[in-house]
């Protein structure tokens, strides 16, 4: 577990709910800042200091005052850490549930956990917690599908052009058969019956017939 | 010494005038004007050109009275030939000229104009070489040859012309210009034209010591005994005379003078008579004689040339403020046409300049409603979807003593709802792939019970697409999507993109219950946004039969 964390977040009670938790996860260590900013100047201070952070939670946007911030948001902060401390990890805490936030900051800045806030928020946090102290990653339930294979809704060409066979009355050795002469990949008979399955389900569709009228009506081939 | 010459006998417009008087008055107007005509020509009493004189100028000041500027022209021009007579040469250069300024006034009848102009010219002309204003005589001369039609016409001034010459003692240029009239008048057929270039060719020759000088003069004389033309016959033996003169045979010059005084005593013009006698008398060998004329024809001729400026300078005084008027009228013409362009441009401005702000306002006037609307929409959303959500909540909270697990649910959804009205209306990400923005948008309307398809999503080039354009597809496919979840109890709804030349197609579809297209202010919204882009979309829909939308843009 980790001992020496900092929290940046610049409302009140989300900040005592985290102080709790941390508490209570028996971290000793709590620096608690409301700037990015001041988050930075921390960091390296702790760095000079030869006692740096092991975790940093942070939010990602954060009212302006009459601070002018040269880290305004906590994706400013989270980008210039990955020069000064490049090991140090990082859980984002924020109210943000956009997909392709969630994306950006995993692949490009190489973050640990991200956690919505919520009515689970704080649950989430706790569990990230544990997770990032073992080397694993962690996604609120709401925005694992950032990163989930699933989350592509594109229908293939090939998905496409075995229906389309379907429809034109050919058995699944046809297609089969067709698709080894045409070389598309993959041609088995056990492939195709694998992919027509998945299609089904995700037509809901009760047999074939059935999935080639649905696919048709909704004008996909 | 005074020269015979021929000049182009009066035209004769009398002719002109007639026909339009009908009257008894016009009558006995017209019987008298023969008979001054006739006086004026041929004058035999001192008191003819006087009478004569008197006659035309009352005609002349009834004439202008009525109106009548053509028969007071006709009337001007009598009068400039009586005085001429009489030997007051500027006031009869001055009648020449009123007739002029008055054939300037007069409208229309541009044959009339030309014929009364030539004669007035070739009037002018004889009065200017009297006075040996030579240079002016040719100036009004070459003022008939620009006007002048008939060949006759052009053969007699030409004549005139050469006599310029002539009496300037340019004789080289006078034979020239003679021969050339003579050889016209060959071709005229007109015996009196062709005696009179015979003869005048003589005299010029005669100057010169030409050969053929004589024998011209000769030959001039007998067309003129042919056609018994007295006047005519006067002069060719006049010229005879002049000619033995030359040549200091006094003999035969007096015999011939006294031949052409025998015919004018015949015919018994004064005028004839006087210059037939004044050649006898210039060749009287009495030297008192001589000085008395010599003296007396200086004299006259000293007085004329004084008195001579005045009319012409009047003339040209005249046309010459005549000329600033008009430049003056066209100036103010100029000025008024400029105001009037300058009016039309301001207008135009003006007109533009009304156009553009009532343009402006109206847009401004557009924007502003949908700045309302949007407000609208965003309050009401609140109104439906939280208010009475919290207010459903306060009033368990009011019945139950502690807080209870389902008013934290209830709490919860609140919270939810709200973020989403945040994110609807929430700035879209452009720095991110487009492609990537769209799928998670749809993404988020994918649950167990409804599966969202896209097609070529992924194959559309989304970086030539402007901004506005991809605000317009993401915000309408969230307006459809979400129509979608909330009415269409749709299990499958399906994106397919493709590219049709420049244009973005995408085809919505669905295999919910349908709706029917009494355009919902979501889809209007919609629809909005895409013409707002320049695009166009489609609603398709049957009760039960899903729901279909194709998007170009």
């Amino acid at each position: 577990m980790f001992t020496k964390v900092l929290v940046v977040e610049d409302m009140d009670d989300i900040n005592k709910g985290v102080y709790t938790t941390l508490v209570e996860l028996g971290i000793l260590k709590i620096d608690q800042v409301q700037y990015c900013d001041d988050a930075y100047l921390k960091i390296k201070k702790a760095l000079r200091d030869n006692k740096p952070y092991e975790l940093l939670i942070s939010d990602l946007s954060f009212k302006t005052d009459h601070r002018e911030q040269q880290y305004p948001s906590g994706e400013d902060l989270i980008k210039v850490l990955q020069t000064i401390q490049p090991g140090l990890k990082v859980i984002v805490y924020s109210v943000e549930d956009r997909l392709q936030r969630v994306r950006t900051l995993v692949n490009n800045y190489n973050i640990n956990a991200y956690v919505c806030k919520g009515r689970q928020g704080l649950k989430d946090l706790s569990k990230a917690i544990y997770a990032v102290s073992e080397n694993k990653q962690y996604l609120s339930a709401n925005v694992a599908k950032a990163l989930h294979k699933k989350s592509n809704l594109e229908i293939s060409d090939y998905d496409i052009e075995l229906i389309k066979q379907l429809s034109f009355g050919l058995s699944q050795e046809e297609i089969s058969i067709y698709f080894k002469e045409k070389k598309i990949s993959p041609g088995s008979v056990s492939s195709i019956e694998k992919h027509l399955n998945k299609l089904k389900i995700q037509f809901k569709a009760h047999n074939a017939t059935h999935l080639v009228t649905k696919v048709k009506d909704l004008g996909l081939i | 010494m005074r020269k015979f010459i021929f000049f182009i006998p009066l035209f004769l417009f009398l002719h002109v005038f007639f026909p339009c008087i009908q009257n008894s008055y016009a009558q006995q107007k017209i019987d008298s004007s023969f008979y001054y005509y006739y006086l004026v020509d041929n004058p035999e009493k001192s008191t003819d050109l006087t009478s004569a004189f008197i006659f035309y100028n009352n005609n002349k000041e009834y004439s202008l009275l009525n109106g009548d500027s053509l028969s007071a022209i006709y009337d001007l021009r009598q009068i400039a030939i009586i005085q001429k007579k009489i030997g007051f040469l500027n006031e009869s250069e001055n009648s020449a000229v009123e007739a002029l300024k008055l054939i300037d006034m007069l409208k229309g009848n541009d044959s009339v104009k030309r014929e009364a102009k030539i004669g007035l010219y070739n009037h002018l002309g004889k009065i200017y070489r009297e006075l040996e204003l030579y240079d002016k005589a040719l100036e009004y001369y070459n003022k008939i040859l620009e006007i002048a039609q008939t060949p006759s016409q052009i053969t007699t001034v030409l004549n005139n012309i050469a006599f310029v010459f002539y009496e300037q003692k340019k004789y080289d240029i006078a034979v020239n210009r003679f021969t050339k009239v003579y050889e016209n008048s060959l071709l005229l057929n007109d015996k009196k034209q062709l005696a009179r270039a015979l003869d005048n060719l003589g005299l010029a020759q005669s100057k010169l010591n030409h050969p053929n000088a004589l024998s011209n003069i000769i030959k001039g004389l007998k067309i003129r005994k042919e056609i018994s033309y007295t006047y005519g016959i006067i002069t060719s033996y006049l010229n005879l005379a002049e000619y033995y003169k030359d040549r200091k045979d006094k003999t035969k010059a007096l015999y011939f003078a006294k031949k052409a005084l025998e015919i004018a005593n015949i015919s018994n013009n004064i005028e004839q008579k006087e210059s037939v006698l004044s050649i006898i008398v210039g060749l009287s060998e009495n030297p008192e004689v001589i000085a008395f004329k010599k003296i007396t024809d200086s004299i006259s001729k000293a007085k004329l040339i004084q008195k001579n400026h005045y009319a012409s300078m009047i003339y040209d005084l005249t046309n010459e403020t005549k000329r600033a008027n008009e430049n003056k009228l066209s100036k103010e013409k100029e000025k008024r046409l400029r105001l009037l362009y300058q009016g039309i441009g301001a207008l135009i401005l003006l007109s533009s300049i009304f156009l553009y702000v009532i343009l402006k306002s109206k847009h401004k006037k557009e924007k502003i409603q949908q700045v309302y609307a949007t407000e609208t929409r965003i309050s009401k959303k609140v109104h439906d979807e939280v208010a009475n959500d919290i207010y459903h909540a306060m009033t368990k909270l009011q019945r139950s003593t502690s807080i209870k697990e389902d008013i934290l649910d209830d709490l919860e959804r609140v919270y939810t709802k709200t973020r989403d009205i945040s994110k609807e209306n929430s700035t879209i990400d452009f720095k991110e792939d487009f492609a990537s923005t769209l799928n998670d948008l749809l993404l988020s309307y994918k649950n167990d019970s409804v599966t969202v398809i896209t097609r070529n999503l992924t194959k559309i080039n989304w970086n030539n697409i402007s901004q506005l354009k991809k605000t317009a597809i993401y915000r309408v496919l969230q307006e459809l999507m979400t129509n979608m979840k909330k009415h269409s109890k749709a299990n499958i709804s399906v994106l397919a993109f493709s590219k049709e030349k420049n244009n973005i197609i995408i085809n919505y579809k669905d295999d919910g219950v349908g709706c029917d297209l009494k355009k919902k202010s979501g889809l209007q919204n919609a629809e909005n946004r895409i013409l707002s882009v320049n695009g166009t979309i489609i609603f398709e829909s049957k009760s039960n039969s899903g729901f279909k939308a194709t998007i170009k843009i």
